[in-house]
């Protein structure tokens, strides 16, 4: 695993003389009272999902079910073909991340430790792309994937997001932080440009290949716009489309609902408390979200 | 045969090509085609019609469309806010304390890694007039709730809380870096100084924190002309549309009732409103470092 003392922007959290005298004990309260508010919708989610139908819409509703039921998960899982949802978002989630692995960290290498004719300007494009919504850009896109023949099949999903200016962006930002000695050694030693970028700047920048691949994976496998427009059949559906449909079709069996929405949201917090410093690192080196 | 030279920067444009080509292919080209749709009258199956600036003159006459700016406005610049300087304050208080830090951070960032989808889901839940947990706990304190998403007046309103709440610890976690960058000597100074912690935060903390402020603030009032999942989900931008935004009602538009041309319009003014806030924010960045 990287190690993310590696990663330069950020200081391990240092010791150090509290602005705020340790005797202010109401601050103390306040921030566990916040830290409080934020979980309990968490706890009510997974609370709710062990309840019956009858338990769940019960006034006043009860807090701790009365009776656990885990079958509401296997019940939740088979009403609706999870199982497919779930390997769409994954293939999904996975090619993207590997992808913008490859071609995000090319494009650093470029920008960082070489000049050439349109370097600077090219730089500039990737950085205006994150100053254009992507409402801007839907109609046109629909349009391509159509014509492509992507729209509803897990091509249109993946196609457009096989690229993306964050990773760009972010790979830049740290490979800049690469001695150039180290790149002009190897050049002198003969070593080519592939040669160079594969065995010399790829492992020095683990950290920041474990950032990128933390947001893109956890941005395709929330992401909700996009494939709410392209995709239309049940077999195609990634797992947040599928959730919005099931909503739907179960508007007040809430116990089944909180089912599903709690394995939605399961596999990307196991991945953030295993790997929770590259996020912050991530977000830290370039004020964005992926 | 090219000398070294120029091999090498031949390799570099190599490296970039791909992504600068594919951001040629799937941002600039349709972005200024969006331009070009916003002047037609297309149903994508179709082939696009002429109609000049009419698209932009039902703008101005559709009451749905104005609403959905006035929406759109008071998310950016009232919402949005509000959780810059929540956040702030969070930040500061988390950051004067070492032992809890992480368990903090965690837990206030927790909601910014998970689906909207599932939160929208869950909240809506949470909203539920009779036997949901806000109006629930409201009760147990003597308060009776209001219908939340079910009412015109609360729509927009609890809309905002759940996007606060979803943002929160993305806004904390760079403030608390901005917190990083300030030494601890400055502190130990003032307070040598005789200035008490609450003096030293409004007088140090809060100033050597305004770039990381202004940066977060435009970021997230930019990004707030994009919410869309919250209210699909939520409400639909009901009831009777009193929580529909510009992106909601840009999809709507588009993909429910296949006016591509009136859509794109729609998608101008986004872009021109995001345009404005951050050639407004490099101004004042420009203008906080010639300070």
């Amino acid at each position: 695993m990287a190690d993310a003392t590696a990663v330069r922007s950020v200081p391990a959290a240092r010791e150090r003389g509290a602005h705020l005298e340790p005797g202010a004990l109401g601050l103390n309260a306040l921030l566990a009272v916040g830290s409080a508010l934020m979980l309990l919708p968490f706890v009510w989610m997974v609370l709710s999902s062990f309840k019956t139908q009858y338990e769940i819409l019960t006034n006043p509703p009860t807090f701790f079910p009365l009776e656990w039921h885990p079958e509401n998960y296997v019940t939740a899982w088979t009403i609706a073909p999870f199982g497919t949802f779930y390997t769409n978002s994954l293939v999904v989630a996975v090619t993207t991340t590997l992808s913008a692995l490859l071609f995000g960290s090319m494009a650093g290498f470029g920008f960082a430790k070489h000049r050439f004719w349109g370097d600077r300007f090219m730089f500039v494009c990737i950085l205006t792309n994150m100053m254009i919504p992507i409402h801007v850009t839907l109609i046109p896109r629909l349009y391509i994937a159509k014509e492509m023949g992507w729209v509803d099949n897990l091509l249109g999903l993946i196609m457009p997001e096989l690229v993306t200016t964050f990773g760009a962006f972010l790979m830049t930002q740290f490979m800049q932080g690469i001695p150039d000695e180290l790149v002009d050694a190897a050049r002198i030693d003969g070593a080519g440009e592939v040669r160079i970028y594969w065995q010399i700047v790829l492992p020095l920048v683990r950290p920041a290949l474990a950032a990128l691949a933390i947001f893109r994976f956890m941005w395709s496998w929330n992401d909700f716009l996009w494939p709410v427009i392209v995709i239309h059949s049940t077999e195609h559906k990634t797992l947040p489309i599928a959730l919005a449909y099931f909503e739907e079709d179960h508007r007040t069996n809430y116990n089944m609902l909180m089912a599903a929405a709690t394995f939605i949201v399961l596999p990307v917090l196991v991945v953030f408390f295993a790997m929770q410093k590259q996020f912050v690192a991530g977000i830290t080196m370039t004020g964005l979200k992926g | 045969m090219l000398s070294w030279h120029n091999r090498r920067a031949l390799a570099g444009l190599l490296f970039v090509l791909p992504t600068w080509l594919a951001w040629l292919f799937w941002t600039l080209g349709p972005a200024v085609s969006t331009l070009g749709v916003s002047l037609s009258s297309w149903n994508l199956v179709q082939p696009p019609k002429l109609v000049g600036l009419s698209n932009y003159a039902r703008l101005v006459g559709d009451p749905i469309l104005l609403l959905s700016l006035r929406n759109s406005l008071i998310y950016s610049f009232v919402f949005v806010p509000i959780g810059v300087v929540t956040a702030l304050c969070l930040a500061i208080l988390i950051d004067g304390r070492t032992r809890l830090r992480e368990y903090y951070r965690v837990a206030y960032f927790l909601p910014v890694v998970t689906s909207a989808a599932a939160t929208s889901i869950l909240w809506r839940w949470l909203y539920q007039p009779s036997v949901g947990l806000i109006n629930t706990a409201l009760g147990l304190v003597g308060i009776s709730g209001p219908s939340w998403l079910n009412d015109p007046e609360t729509a927009l309103l609890s809309v905002g809380i759940m996007g606060i709440w979803q943002e929160l610890g993305f806004l904390i976690v760079l403030f608390l870096a901005g917190l990083q960058s300030i030494p601890p000597s400055l502190h130990e100074a003032a307070s040598i100084d005789g200035a008490n912690p609450l003096q030293r935060v409004w007088y140090l903390t809060v100033p050597l924190l305004r770039p990381t402020a202004l940066f977060v603030s435009v970021v997230s009032m930019a990004g707030a002309f994009q919410v869309f999942v919250q209210i699909f989900i939520m409400t639909k931008g009901g009831p009777a549309y009193a929580s529909s935004v510009l992106a909601y009602y840009l999809y709507v538009n588009a993909f429910q009732r296949f006016e591509m041309g009136y859509a794109a319009a729609i998608a101008v003014v986004i872009f021109l409103l995001v345009l404005a806030i951050t050639l407004v924010q490099l101004k004042l960045f420009r203008q906080a470092e010639a300070d």
